[in-house]
């Protein structure tokens, strides 16, 4: 895997980072050292029969949860750390809804 | 031109998204309810603070299950969610948990009552998911710029979205399956299935091919708030799709574009992105839910009898009228009281399903109540009907027996007992309310005697609201003509002869 | 009564016959973090007040003689990823400078239940992300032995505060190893638990299959004191264990003909050879008390580092997408937009967690997915297989914990190898869920390193009864009563 600076510049694009030239320079090169270093995991001699679905999740068991309303938060603390607010609601700049 | 446009193919496919009728949220215990003040229904969890965890409500699993029974799916063993990546404000963690590898149900069917008869539709899938916060938009004021407004209510009840398969041949066809899916939703008791709150919505996209030749490319259509609007934006896209190609320019890119309730035209949003990458993956914290097939048993074993084949037993069993079965079948609390009133009630099924689907619908409508409200039993609306039956009582009174009934759930016979209601059927006391109201009206007797058949309708009226509308109708209707008889059969001379003589 | 000496059960007993009351001991440490820690940096903030409020409200308790546990009075430093109420929680990111948690972890409810003091909360890479606490924020911290040195990480922070008799115990998060490394670098006891065993509600994710809460402590009896603490079913947490049968025993079985097994893997090259000579002096004081020395292959560890890279970033990717400056955090750029907002906000994650989540976006894009992200999962579900073979075999694995001691923050920082060789001992126990204690083995020079046992799921009490015997039979090597020289008090290196 080797990833040119566009690439690296559209995955930020993708990821809402921003990120300066200078920062792009040293990240490229930076994310080709992992990106080498991962090869091999496509050479890995897994043995047969062995299936990603066991891998990806915890080993534990799920009994789920009741359908039980617990009480909420007040609005006071759920607006506590809004960067900004108005008519209890997170405001943010103007955009439109599809 | 016309004539070779009408020789092209639609083909529709349905995005139905269902929000599940749970007490709580999917991932935690804050409250569904609607209508609530913004940012009350709301925690860390389901706000996307820091450290908040989803903990599966085994309920919105149990009762997309039970739609996936219903709509004929093949269910998943185990219930696996995946991680759905996109930015936007209203989602709160930055992915939606949803199920892409493994949706809870695949490879279903839906039985719609088309014109040209019954069809399986099929359902490609169906998944749970999550809702999104809500947006409100404000314009740019005295003190700032536009702004936008979040309320993390909505945000994690859970949803449950239906995917057809692109099978649909026309926008009257879309909107009869949309209607079927909806009455079967309600049936299951699994959504309110509410339009006007948004807890059942629904994504329609519309191409049209030459018959035999590949399909054009695909529009999606948004804003379809209501049943009207599916079918009429489904229409309007169809035909300008087809007046595209008619003219040789076919669509080159798939787009989206929203229904203009006002205008009654589908508008440009954007062009659908080549594809969007999502960069699904399995949602890493929510272990898998089993699903051992003993709970699948179980809740197969409490399916209710569904629309479909409700309306196939009416029609059987009942012989009601088509529209009524249709009608019936459909709304799950009236086809209860319709059915609970037949074990009371020794007349026709149909006169049942009239006085439900007519004139009690229209007292609810009125009152904005339901079945549910109903402060009578199926029993006294059986009583009523046999009293009409027997004569007691006529229609119109029966009427306003129905509406007594309804204001204080009063028995049918107290009430008509309470206001002297009985139907007067004794032909003595008739004829003298007849001879009465002859006598007090000279004038109208000569019209009539002199051809006004109009004046029979005067003398009906007048012995009606004399009797406050107790006299049997069709007796009046034969005592009234034999005493008018009377008249002609004493010849003119007669009646002259009295005013002579007085 | 030198407190600095005093391990748990000492300070217990000290505060039950009122020979001190927890607001002396709260003061004793809050002033040592006074004195040592504008060299060191391992706590981000310091809530003093706060503090002596609970020590104030533990010695209340503690005259009332009313629900007084093992804790109660006892300090206790918090990596900052992990959410305290109204204590700033910043998980060492500029974005989360000014943010304050509406609700504990639990983790945090169950040591305020218990009586414990929180001390403050400690310093750690940004977001977890990292392995030297070196890409914080708020400064690097430095490894009490050495300046020079790196901490380790990503629990830096809290290894230091222990290390340096900054907080007799301390929480630590672990996903790739940041509980142990950080231990084995500053000598201190360190345990990654059984993924599930300790509730992760309230612990800002960095990569959520593998984050896993755990004590770090001086000894052996501290680390399993809090370890019970911590531990136990949690409704709030979707991965979180059910309750065990017992509650964990208690250190004292004995551990005659327990098998350990040496995994070939974790001893080739890369490792320091004085490290390795540690190691197996452990693994003979071991077979002198009567264990069992068994050698064996684990060949899928050769493969755990790559998997745990594609699948730690692929999650980092994802946990990291709330940042956007909509309901919390430090926004930036609202005048350019929605997307220019988030865009700017995001711009403020430092250079170790954008290139983190620049890769694990990759590793998620559509194309990649079956290339890299499904061969990964694979090999994680067969180190697991491979992994529980060898507990058919052998009752525990004993490894390095480190393949070398502290690196020093100039040369080695940025290089990449050098930090893999650090992690490549750690990750497998937590890509296959397994606990996993990191305890001090001696010095090379005047570096502390760590040894590793690593058990089957829900090992942990057998785990910590095996490393303190060692402790017990080499005491100068384990160092159990000792913390690092104070600052000013330069060691000859």
């Amino acid at each position: 895997m080797v990833l040119t600076k566009e690439q690296v510049r559209a995955l930020a694009a993708a990821a809402r980072i921003g990120i300066t030239e200078e920062e792009l320079a040293v990240l490229t090169p930076a994310m080709n050292r992992t990106g080498q270093y991962i090869e091999t995991i496509r050479e890995a001699p897994i043995p047969e029969g062995i299936t990603e679905e066991g891998g990806g999740k915890p080993a534990t068991a799920n009994p789920g949860r009741k359908d039980q309303v617990q009480p909420s938060w007040s609005r006071e603390a759920i607006l506590r750390n809004a960067p900004q607010q108005a008519e209890f609601c997170f405001q943010t700049p103007r955009f439109f809804a599809e | 031109m016309w004539v070779s446009k009408l020789r092209y193919e639609t083909v529709i496919g349905l995005e139905v998204h269902v929000e599940l009728k749970t007490k709580a949220k999917l991932w935690c215990g804050c409250s569904t309810q609607f209508g609530a003040e913004p940012n009350t229904q709301v925690c860390p969890v389901c706000l996307g603070l820091p450290g908040g965890l989803p903990v599966l409500n085994r309920k919105a699993v149990e009762l997309a299950l039970t739609t996936g029974l219903a709509l004929n799916c093949v269910l998943t063993a185990d219930c696996r969610f995946d991680r759905k990546h996109y930015f936007y404000p209203d989602l709160p963690k930055g992915y939606q948990i949803t199920q892409f590898y493994h949706p809870i149900g695949r490879e279903g069917w839906l039985e719609v009552e088309f014109a040209d008869g019954p069809r399986r539709v099929r359902i490609k899938e169906i998944h749970l998911e999550e809702e999104a916060g809500r947006t409100y938009h404000l314009p740019a004021g005295q003190d700032g710029g536009a702004a936008s407004l979040l309320d993390y209510n909505r945000s994690g009840i859970p949803l449950l979205e239906i995917v057809t398969a692109p099978e649909l041949s026309s926008p009257a066809e879309a909107r009869l399956f949309l209607e079927e899916l909806k009455a079967v939703l309600e049936c299951l008791e699994v959504s309110d299935a509410k339009m006007e709150e948004g807890s059942f919505r629904c994504d329609a996209n519309l191409s049209v091919r030459r018959p035999g030749e590949a399909l054009g490319k695909r529009v999606e259509l948004k804003n379809l708030n209501s049943f009207r609007a599916l079918e009429a934006a489904l229409a309007y896209e169809e035909e300008r799709q087809r007046e595209l190609l008619a003219q040789g320019e076919p669509l080159r890119h798939e787009e989206v574009r929203a229904w203009d309730e006002e205008k009654g035209i589908t508008v440009y949003m954007r062009e659908k992105e080549r594809v969007a990458d999502y960069r699904y993956f399995p949602e890493p914290e929510v272990p898998p839910l089993a699903i051992p097939a003993a709970w699948v048993q179980t809740l197969r074993r409490r399916l209710p009898e569904l629309p479909m084949e409700k309306r196939r037993r009416y029609l059987e069993v009942y012989q009601l009228a088509a529209a009524d079965a249709a009608l019936l079948s459909r709304r799950k609390a009236e086809a209860a009281f319709f059915e609970a009133t037949l074990r009371y009630y020794r007349g026709s099924a149909q006169n049942v399903a009239n006085w439900i689907l007519g004139e009690l619908t229209r007292i609810m409508k009125e009152a904005k109540q339901s079945v549910a409200d109903l402060r009578f039993s199926a029993e006294d609306l059986a009583a009523l009907l046999q009293l009409q039956d027997q004569k007691v009582i006529s229609g119109k009174i029966a009427k306003a027996v129905l509406e007594e009934m309804f204001r204080t759930g009063n028995k049918p016979a107290a009430i008509i007992e309470e206001h002297g209601w009985q139907q007067i059927s004794d032909p003595g006391t008739i004829k003298t309310l007849v001879r009465e109201t002859l006598a007090a009206n000279p004038a109208a007797v000569e019209d009539y005697l002199g051809g006004k058949e109009k004046a029979f309708a005067f003398f009906v009226g007048d012995v009606m609201r004399k009797s406050k509308g107790r006299v049997n109708p069709e007796l009046l209707n034969t005592i009234l003509r034999a005493e008018l008889g009377n008249y002609t059969a004493a010849g003119h001379s007669g009646g002259q002869g009295g005013h002579e003589a007085g | 009564m030198v407190i600095g000496k005093m391990d748990v059960g000492a300070l217990r007993k000290a505060l039950d016959r009122r020979e001190i009351s927890a607001v002396e001991l709260t003061t004793y440490y809050l002033d040592r973090i006074a004195q040592l820690d504008p060299e060191l940096n391992a706590f981000i903030t310091v809530p003093r007040a706060e503090a002596l409020r609970m020590a104030a409200a533990a010695d209340r308790r503690i005259a009332a003689q009313e629900g007084v546990t093992a804790l109660t009075g006892i300090p206790v430093a918090i990596k900052d990823n992990i959410c305290t109420a109204g204590i700033r929680t910043t998980c060492g990111s500029r974005l989360l400078a000014d943010f304050i948690p509406i609700y504990d972890a639990t983790v945090v409810a169950k040591l305020k239940q218990a009586g414990a003091v929180l001390l403050g909360k400690t310093n750690l890479d940004e977001f977890a992300m990292g392995s030297a606490t070196q890409y914080s924020f708020y400064g690097p911290t430095r490894n009490p032995w050495d300046r020079d040195r790196v901490a380790g990480g990503s629990s830096g922070g809290s290894a230091v505060a222990v290390a340096a008799g900054m907080a007799p115990l301390a929480l630590g998060t672990d996903t790739g190893g940041s509980i142990r490394q950080p231990a084995a670098f500053c000598g201190v006891w360190g345990l990654k638990p059984t993924y599930g065993r300790v509730s992760r509600y309230g612990l800002v994710p960095y990569a959520p299959s593998f984050d896993q809460i755990g004590p770090l402590a001086r000894n052996a009896r501290d680390l399993f004191l809090l370890f019970r603490a911590l531990a136990g079913h949690d409704p709030l947490d979707p991965t979180s264990l059910p309750a065990p049968a017992e509650t964990g025993g208690d250190l004292s079985g004995s551990i005659r003909g327990l098998r350990v097994g040496l995994p070939r893997e974790f001893f080739g090259a890369g490792l320091d050879a004085e490290l390795k000579e540690r190691v197996l002096t452990v693994a003979q004081v071991l077979a002198e008390a009567g264990c069992v020395l068994v050698e064996l292959s684990l060949p899928s560890v050769a493969y755990a580092l790559p998997a745990y890279y594609l699948l730690a970033y692929a999650e980092a990717s994802s946990s990291m997408a709330r940042y956007d400056g909509v309901r919390f955090g430090n926004r930036s750029g609202a005048e350019q937009g929605i997307v220019g907002m988030m865009t700017a906000t995001r711009q403020g994650f430092g250079p170790e967690v954008k290139r983190r989540v620049l890769l694990g976006t990759y590793f998620l894009s559509a194309d990649c997915y079956e290339e890299y992200y499904r061969p990964a999962q694979k090999v994680r579900a067969w180190l697991r297989q491979d992994f529980a073979a060898a507990y058919r075999r052998c009752d525990l694995l004993l490894t390095p914990t480190t393949a070398a001691p502290a690196f020093r923050f100039a040369d080695e920082a940025g290089d990449e190898r050098a930090l893999a060789l650090t992690e490549q001992c750690t990750v497998a126990a937590n890509l296959t869920g397994d606990p996993a204690l990191s305890f001090p083995c001696g010095r090379i020079n005047h570096l502390p390193v760590g040894a590793q046992l690593i058990g089957p799921a829900g090992a942990e009490e057998l785990l910590i009864r095996v490393a303190a015997v060692y402790a017990e039979k080499a005491p100068d090597d384990a160092m159990p009563e000792w913390t690092a020289p104070d600052v000013g008090e330069q060691i000859e290196v």
